[in-house]
C-alpha cells in the first residue's frame, strides 16, 4: 500500500519545528492588576500637552522678560554712555578754552606779566668744564 | 414640507463658491503677490531710520594743539501736526533756547510735519528741552565745529556751515578727508514714537573723518595778529597781512588778515574778512620787488656789488618820469646802496644793465604769475606783464610796479634768498591722522634752484645793509642781525589808475647768516605811508616773539656790501 500523497512533501522546517511557531511561543498573559499599573504610569496625552505647552509658554515669556529687561539695561548704559561722552566733551571744551592763548595772555597781564622786551638765544657748550668754578 | 427648487440651491452654491473663491483669490493676492508692498508699508510706519553723523576730523597745530574739535549737539525740531498748544509750548521751550517766543511759536505753528526750531544745540541745552516732554518737540543727533582759540588763524581754518559742510580755508580744502561718513540707527517705534523695547535694531556705526596737522604755530599765530592789529589800528590802516615762515622747510607757522572774524559766530561778520589775503589777493609790491632785480643783476653777472651807479633824482623814461622818494641830486651808488637806501631811479638802471631777457627769466624762476600750489581754495597767480617788455615796463617793473603777487609769493622770494637759493613750495599741512591714529607725513614740498648761494649771500648783505643803514632801521633787534627790505606802493582803482593811497611793507629774515624764519608785513592804507615806518616795527615784534617761541639762536654778523654813500 503506497504511502499517501501528503507524507511526499517535505516538512517546512519552520513549520514543522513546533517551537517556532508563533502560537505554540509561550505569552505571558498580563494580570488585571498589571494592566491599571501600565495605564497609571503613562501619562495622558493631554498632561503631556498641556506640561508641553505651559513650559513653552514659560520659556517664551521669561526669554521675553530677559529680553526687555536687557534692552532696559541697554538703554540705562547708553544714557549713561551718553552722560558721560557729554561729560567728557563738556571738560575738553573747557580745557581747549582756557588754554587759548587770549585768555592766557589776559591772565598773564592781570599778573602784571610783560613781554621782554630783549630776548638772546645762546647754545651753552655741553662741555661746561672751564666755566664756574 | 416643500423642498425648495434645485436651481436655486445650485444658484445659492454657486454663488457661495463664488463668495469664497474671491476671497480666497483676494487673500492670495494680499499674501503673495502684494505681500512685499504691504510688508514696507508696515516696515515704513514701524521702522525708523535716524543718521548717526560722523565725528568730523580735528585741525590741530604742529604741536597738536586742537585749533578746531567737533563736538556732539542736537538739532531741535518740530513736528507742528502733535502740538497740542503752540503758545504754551513756545513760552517753554523758547527761554531754554535763548530764542524769541514769537519765533518758536511761528516755528510750531507752521504747515508740514517738520521744521527746525534751532540747530546745533549744545547737549546740556537739549536735555533740558527733552526733559520738558512736550508733545511733537524732537531732537536729532548732530555735530558742530568748536574753534577753542577763537579768532586765531581764522581766515586759514575757515569754518563749517550748519550742515557741517567746509565752506572756506582749510575746511573747504581737506573738507572730504576730514568729513568721514555718516551711519545710521534703524529700531522699531511704537504708535506713540518710542522705541519698541527688544524691537529690531540695526547699527551702522559712522566713519570718523582724518585729523590734518597744521604748519600753523597757534601761539606764534596768536602773537603775530597781536602786533598786526595793534599797527593797523596805530596807523590807522585799512587792513594789513602777516606771514611768518621756515625758509628751508616751507613750513607757514603764521598766516593772517586784518580784520579778521571768528569762526565760532561766522555768520555775524561780513564776509570780507572770511578771506585770506595772504594766498587769494595780490597787490604791486613796490620796492619789495627790487630785491629780485637785483638777484637777476647778480645771477646774470651784469652788475658786480662793487660797481658803481650815477643815479639822478629823476630819470625820463619813454615820456614817463621816474623819481625816487627822497629828491636828490646825482648820488654815487652801488647795488649795495641802491637796494639800501631803495632808489627807484637806480633799480631801473640795474634793471637796463640786465636787460629783459634776464629779468624776466628770474622772476618767472621765482614764481610770479604762478600759484605756490601752497593747497589753499582760491590761491592767485599774481599778474606779469606780457613779454616782450618795453624800456618803461622793464624800468616800472624794477621796482615793483607794473606786476602784482601774493603776500605769500613774495614772502617765498625773500625765503629762497635765506635759505641760499632754493625755492621752496610753503605748505599749511604737516601731516594728518587717519581714524585708526596712524600718521601719514604730508608729501615734501617741491623745490627747484633759482639762485647761486653766492648771489644770495651778497643779496643777504644787501638786505642786512637796509636795516642796519637804509630804510628797515626800524625792524632791528638787538643781539641779531636782521636782513629786509622795506616796500612803498601806490595803489590802483578798479579802473587800474593810480589813485593817492599806498601800501607799506617789510619782509624779512632773521638770524641774517644762519635765516631761520621769514616775515612779511603788509599794511593797507596806513596813515604814514612808508613801509620802513608803518611795517617793519611789526616785523621787529613778531620775529622778537618767535626768537623765543622757536628757539632761535643768535648768528655771527654778516659783512655790509661793498657801498658808495657814507654809512653813520
Amino acid at each position: 500500500m503506497s504511502a499517501p500523497a501528503r507524507s511526499l512533501v517535505s516538512p517546512d522546517p519552520k513549520r514543522a519545528d513546533p517551537s517556532r511557531t508563533p502560537a505554540a511561543r509561550p505569552r505571558a498573559t498580563p494580570s488585571p492588576h498589571h494592566r491599571v499599573r501600565a495605564r497609571r504610569g503613562t501619562p495622558p496625552f493631554w498632561v503631556m500637552t498641556a506640561v508641553i505647552v505651559t513650559a513653552m509658554v514659560v520659556g517664551i515669556v521669561s526669554l521675553s522678560a530677559l529680553a526687555v529687561q536687557a534692552s532696559f539695561r541697554s538703554d540705562a548704559l547708553r544714557q549713561q554712555l551718553g552722560s558721560l561722552t557729554q561729560r567728557q566733551q563738556s571738560l575738553r571744551e573747557d580745557v581747549a578754552a582756557a588754554s587759548a592763548p587770549s585768555r592766557v595772555m589776559g591772565w598773564a597781564r592781570k599778573e602784571g606779566m610783560v613781554m621782554p622786551e630783549r630776548v638772546v638765544i645762546i647754545r651753552v657748550p655741553s662741555d661746561a668744564s672751564g666755566l664756574g668754578g | 414640507m416643500k423642498r425648495p427648487p434645485v436651481h436655486r440651491l445650485v444658484v445659492l452654491l454657486v454663488a457661495v463658491v463664488l463668495a469664497i473663491g474671491g476671497i480666497v483669490i483676494r487673500l492670495a493676492v494680499l499674501q503673495v503677490r502684494e505681500s512685499g508692498t504691504y510688508a514696507e508699508l508696515g516696515s515704513t510706519q514701524r521702522v525708523h531710520t535716524e543718521p548717526l553723523p560722523a565725528l568730523r576730523g580735528e585741525i590741530l597745530d604742529r604741536t597738536g594743539v586742537p585749533m578746531a574739535l567737533t563736538l556732539d549737539a542736537r538739532d531741535v525740531y518740530v513736528n507742528p501736526s502733535l502740538v497740542v498748544d503752540a503758545a504754551t509750548e513756545a513760552g517753554q521751550i523758547a527761554p531754554v533756547l535763548g530764542l524769541k517766543e514769537k519765533d518758536v511759536r511761528a516755528a510750531l505753528s507752521s504747515p508740514g510735519t517738520f521744521a527746525y526750531i534751532e540747530r546745533q544745540v549744545d547737549l546740556g541745552v537739549a536735555q533740558h528741552v527733552a526733559d520738558l516732554h512736550l508733545p511733537g518737540i524732537g531732537l536729532l543727533p548732530v555735530v558742530k565745529r568748536y574753534y577753542p582759540a577763537g579768532p586765531v588763524a581764522p581766515q586759514v581754518l575757515g569754518f563749517v556751515n550748519v550742515d557741517g559742510v567746509g565752506t572756506t580755508g582749510l575746511e573747504r580744502q581737506y573738507d572730504q578727508l576730514l568729513a568721514g561718513s555718516p551711519g545710521e540707527r534703524t529700531v522699531e517705534l511704537s504708535a506713540q514714537g518710542q522705541e519698541i523695547g527688544g524691537g529690531r535694531e540695526v547699527v551702522q556705526d559712522p566713519q570718523p573723518g582724518s585729523s590734518v596737522v597744521l604748519t600753523i604755530d597757534r601761539d606764534l599765530q596768536f602773537q603775530a595778529q597781536q602786533y598786526l592789529q595793534k599797527a593797523v589800528r596805530e596807523n590807522h590802516a585799512k587792513g594789513g597781512t602777516i606771514v611768518v615762515l621756515d625758509p628751508h622747510t616751507g613750513d607757514v607757522y603764521a598766516m593772517a588778515s586784518y580784520p579778521w572774524f571768528d569762526p565760532n559766530s561766522f555768520a555775524s561778520f561780513d564776509s570780507t574778512r572770511f578771506v585770506n589775503r595772504a594766498v587769494t589777493d595780490t597787490w604791486e609790491p613796490g620796492s619789495v620787488n627790487k630785491t629780485i632785480t637785483a638777484a637777476a643783476a647778480l645771477e646774470s653777472g651784469a652788475v658786480t656789488p662793487t660797481e658803481r651807479f650815477h643815479v639822478p633824482g629823476t630819470r625820463q623814461v619813454e615820456g614817463y618820469t621816474i623819481h625816487d622818494a627822497e629828491p636828490h641830486g646825482m648820488e654815487t651808488m652801488t647795488l649795495g646802496d641802491i637796494i639800501a637806501h631803495s632808489s627807484n631811479v637806480g633799480a631801473s638802471l640795474v634793471a637796463d644793465r640786465t636787460g629783459n631777457r634776464r629779468m624776466e627769466e628770474t622772476f618767472a624762476r621765482f614764481g610770479y604769475g604762478t600759484p605756490t600750489g601752497i593747497g589753499f581754495p582760491g590761491e592767485a597767480a599774481g599778474l606779469m606783464p606780457p613779454a616782450p617788455w618795453s624800456h618803461l615796463t622793464r624800468a616800472t617793473v624794477s621796482f615793483g610796479a607794473g606786476v602784482a603777487v601774493t603776500p605769500l609769493q613774495m614772502a617765498s622770494v625773500y625765503a629762497t634768498i635765506a635759505n641760499g637759493g632754493t625755492w621752496v613750495q610753503p605748505r599749511l599741512v604737516d601731516a594728518t591722522i587717519g581714524p585708526d591714529g596712524v600718521r601719514h607725513d604730508a608729501a615734501p614740498p617741491v623745490t627747484r634752484r633759482v639762485l647761486r648761494p653766492s648771489t644770495t649771500q651778497t643779496l643777504t648783505q644787501m638786505l642786512a645793509y637796509v636795516v642796519q643803514d637804509g630804510t628797515g632801521v626800524s625792524a632791528q633787534i638787538p643781539g641779531y642781525q636782521v636782513a629786509g627790505k622795506t616796500g612803498t606802493a601806490k595803489k590802483l582803482d578798479a579802473s587800474g589808475h593810480y589813485v593817492s593811497k599806498y601800501v607799506a611793507s617789510f619782509i624779512g629774515f632773521l638770524p641774517a647768516s644762519r635765516p631761520r624764519v621769514v616775515v612779511a608785513v603788509i599794511i593797507d592804507e596806513p596813515r604814514t605811508v612808508f613801509g620802513g615806518v608803518a611795517a617793519a616795527p611789526v616785523f621787529q615784534e613778531v620775529a622778537r616773539y618767535a626768537i623765543q617761541r622757536l628757539g632761535i639762536e643768535a648768528a655771527p654778523a654778516v659783512p655790509l656790501p661793498p657801498h658808495a654813500m657814507p654809512v653813520p
